[in-house]
This record gives structure tokens, sequence and C-alpha cells, in this order.
């Protein structure tokens, strides 16, 4: 949906957005397809007749960006007649986009959707963060902590995995490469912390 | 007792609720808002109440000694009055969303201003949350109302119906909620009758949380609304058939709010007469 004002919503049903800010193991950048469907799925069955909001931006800036934002002439093409004659230089155009999913259904959604633009140019994207861990040879003790906690968080990373997906826990663990971390002695952590 | 205080019941009640919707029905609510329009209501009634006691004070007794006159700020009086306008508050923060909190504090001022300048005798010309939502939305361009934030859920329906039911026991003002959503209920069935839908359409459409929320918690505020039982009666009406009339025919998702506010400036002088 594309808006001179903000964000698109539904009227007659709840807008729900996916989520978002979530850290998740390194394998998932490579399955990331079936991460997306078996996490919206897990979602939707969550949820009881919702749209989901998966994306809010406004079309003027994005940096990065998760695609290229459409041009003039796309924009003209999907049917944006009120676009601004003169882009303004330092603002680009005047267009927030709205990337809404929704799984129609009779029996889910008995009256059909009604949308409304709002003044909400709060920007939104489902965000899912994929940490890198340093592979190099580790001999000093601020090493020795920092496997400790790349290890805790990749064990954290599985179980928001199992969560977001409902991928069972244990084959997620089965494809982690977890590091090898000697455990600190339990009275540096008195100290350091 | 606290308790026998209608407006301390509906305070907890509405506090609940935005902790619910916070909590349960993914709303981006942003805290420093809520504090933004809790306190312009709270400041802007704590002010005009203290002006309009020190009028009062200053015709009955020409003592004009201070320390009566710095009294009046902190007399029962001008402190329970900050109730009304803490519902007034929630109330706002419940259904009104925007970006700046500019738009939250007009939205509060003005809300609690309409009570003191546009009132006959002891009526309000207008809801003040309702005139509050009416004013961002046309003053200002980055105010916004979101129907559909409540879905459709039982358990929503049965939890609003309930504590819908105590606050309107304690008021007196069921029969404004009831006949309301029986105009409108009846005049959706016709409609709904004329494009051939099933039921399960109209169902969908009355289980609306919003709906229910303005007709049990908004609708019925006694100050603003008729005080014979025909003239609510009819005023319901009135409301019902605006409401259908905005909503679908010019397509306002905002109908319900806009019709309470025609409905009352066109009722507004009679209520004071209906005494």
């Amino acid at each position: 949906m594309l808006s001179p004002q903000g964000q698109v919503e539904l009227t007659n049903y709840r807008t729900v957005k996916v989520p978002s800010n979530q850290e998740v193991p390194e394998f998932v950048k490579q399955e990331f397809k079936d991460f997306y469907s078996d996490m919206f799925q897990n979602s939707y069955e969550a949820e009881n007749r919702v749209a989901f909001l998966e994306y809010a931006w406004d079309m003027a800036s994005c940096d990065p960006c998760s695609a290229e934002p459409l041009n003039r002439e796309e924009l003209l093409q999907a049917g944006v007649f009120w676009l601004d004659r003169q882009p303004n230089r330092w603002r680009g155009n005047n267009v927030f986009i709205t990337r809404l999913h929704v799984r129609y259904s009779r029996e889910n959604f008995p009256e059909d959707l009604k949308f409304q633009s709002t003044s909400d140019r709060n920007l939104f994207q489902g965000r899912y963060i994929i940490r890198h861990p340093f592979t190099g040879n580790i001999s000093c003790d601020a090493g020795k902590e920092y496997l400790q906690s790349v290890r805790d968080r990749q064990e954290h990373e599985a179980k928001t995995l199992a969560n977001l997906t409902g991928w069972d826990l244990i084959q997620i663990r089965d494809r982690i490469n977890f590091v090898k971390a000697e455990p600190v002695e339990w009275w540096r952590n008195l100290w350091h912390r | 007792m606290l308790f026998k205080d209608a407006r301390v019941t509906q305070i907890i009640f509405l506090g609940l609720f935005m902790g619910l919707g916070v909590g349960t029905r993914d709303w981006t609510v942003q805290p420093s808002l809520i504090l933004v329009v809790v306190a312009s209501c709270l400041i802007t009634q704590w002010l005009l109440s203290a002006v309009v006691e020190y009028a009062k004070h200053s015709q009955e007794s020409s003592r004009s000694d201070i320390y009566s006159k710095l009294n009046i700020i902190i007399s029962p009086k001008v402190l329970t009055s900050l109730r009304s306008a803490l519902i007034t508050s929630l109330g706002l923060s419940l259904l009104l969303r925007s970006n700046t909190p500019e738009t939250m504090a007009i939205a509060g001022f003005c809300a609690i201003s309409s009570k003191f300048l546009l009132r006959y005798q002891n009526k309000h010309f207008f809801n003040p949350a309702n005139f509050g939502i009416i004013a961002a939305l046309t003053l200002t361009n980055d105010a916004w109302i979101t129907p559909g934030q409540w879905g459709t859920d039982w358990w929503y329906l049965l939890l609003f119906l309930g504590l819908g039911g105590v606050v309107l026991k304690q008021v007196g003002r069921w029969d404004t909620s009831l006949a309301f959503l029986l105009f409108y209920g009846g005049l959706e069935a016709v409609r709904n009758l004329w494009l051939g839908w099933s039921w399960d359409v109209w169902q969908h459409q009355l289980m609306s949380g919003s709906l229910l929320l303005f007709a049990l918690f908004m609708l019925t505020d006694p100050r603003s609304i008729p005080n014979s039982q025909t003239g609510r009666l009819l005023w319901s009406g009135a409301i019902a058939i605006s409401t259908f009339v905005l909503q679908h025919y010019f397509y306002l998702s905002t109908a319900i709010f806009w019709s309470l506010f025609n409905c009352l400036l066109a009722f507004s002088p009679r209520t004071g007469r209906t005494n």
C-alpha cells in the first residue's frame, strides 16, 4: 500500500507486527526462506483474524535499504497519481509504503477487509540479526570470557529460533557450531562485572 | 467509600483496558505520549476548576485574605474534580494515536476546556474525550484512530460487557448503551439482509471491541447526555443512524466519534431543558 500520509492498517480487523529484532543462529542465513515461512505460519497460528505488518517505511530514504526503493516511473505505474511533481531534494518523494501480509479465508474473515491510511509515520521492518563469532585463536583471559558469552548467546539464539518457528530445539542445537568455551572460574566474574 | 464514586470504578477499568491493550493487543503506544495527555488533562482541570472556585468565592465573600485564596487550589472540591480529568485522559490514551506530544497536549487541553467553556447549567455540551479527539483530528495533521485495535474476540466482548455493566449500574445509564446497540445492530442487520450477506458478517461487525467500548464507556457520560429516558432513547437512535450513514455512505472510519460530536451539537441545547 502506498500512501502520502503514513502507515496503512485494517479498520475491521487487528493489524499486528511480525516478530522483529530477534537474534537467530548463523545457519538461518542459508535457509532464510524456510525460516521466514515457518515463522509466519507460527505467528499466524498464534493469532486469530489479523493482518500482519511486515514493512512500513518512508520511501524518501532508507539506509540500509531492504530493497531498492521504487523509482518515479514505478510509483506512477503503481497508481501514485498524487506524487509530488517536483521531488523535494532533501526529502525525496512524499510516499509512505506499507506491506501487509494476510491469509484471507472465508471462515476466518467473514467481513471484507477495510483499510485506512493513518498519520502513523513510525518505521518498521522485520529484522533478524545474525552475529558471527570470532574464529581465530584466543589465548588471553578476556578471550575466555568472550567465548563463554558467545556460547550463552548461541544457546539463547537456539531457543529464540525454536520459539519463532516451532522447530525442534534439539535439531537446532545440532546445527549450531557451538564455540568451545572453557568454563570461566566463578570468582573471575565477581571482579570483572 | 471510595468505590461508591463511579468515577473511581471507571478509572480502574480504563486503566485495566490500557494495560491489556499494551500487553496483549500489540499496541504501539508511546508511554511519553500517555504522560503528556494525562498531564495536560490534569493541569487544565486543576487550573480551570480553581479559577471557577475562585470566582465563586470572591462573589460570596468580600474578604480577600490570601490564605483562603490559596486554600482554593487545594480544596477537596478542586482535587476530587481531577478524577474526571483522569477518566478523560485515560479515554484519550485508549483511543487517540499520534506521533507528537504537541497533538496529545492539544487533545487533552481542548477536552478539559470544553467542559468549562461549553456548558449550560450543570450539563456539558460535549463529551470531553470525544471533543478532544475531534479537536486533534481537525486541528492537527498527525492524529489518528485505530478502530480495529481490539479485534473481535469473545474474551474481550465478555470483559467489556461485564465491566461496562458494573459502571452503568452505578451511573444508571445502561438504557442508553442498550438502545444504541439495538438501533445500530438493527440498521446493520437490515443492510446485511439487503446485501444478501450471511449472519456471521453481522456478528463480526457487532463484536468489534472498539464499538462496545464506545457504547459502554463513552456514550454514557451522564453530564453530556439527556436526563429524561425518552430523550436518551431518541438520542441513542440519532447517534446510531448517524454512525451508520457516515460509516457506510461516507466511508468514515471515525464515524462513531463524529456522530457523537454532531448529536451533542444538535441536542445539547435541549439537554438542559429535559431536567
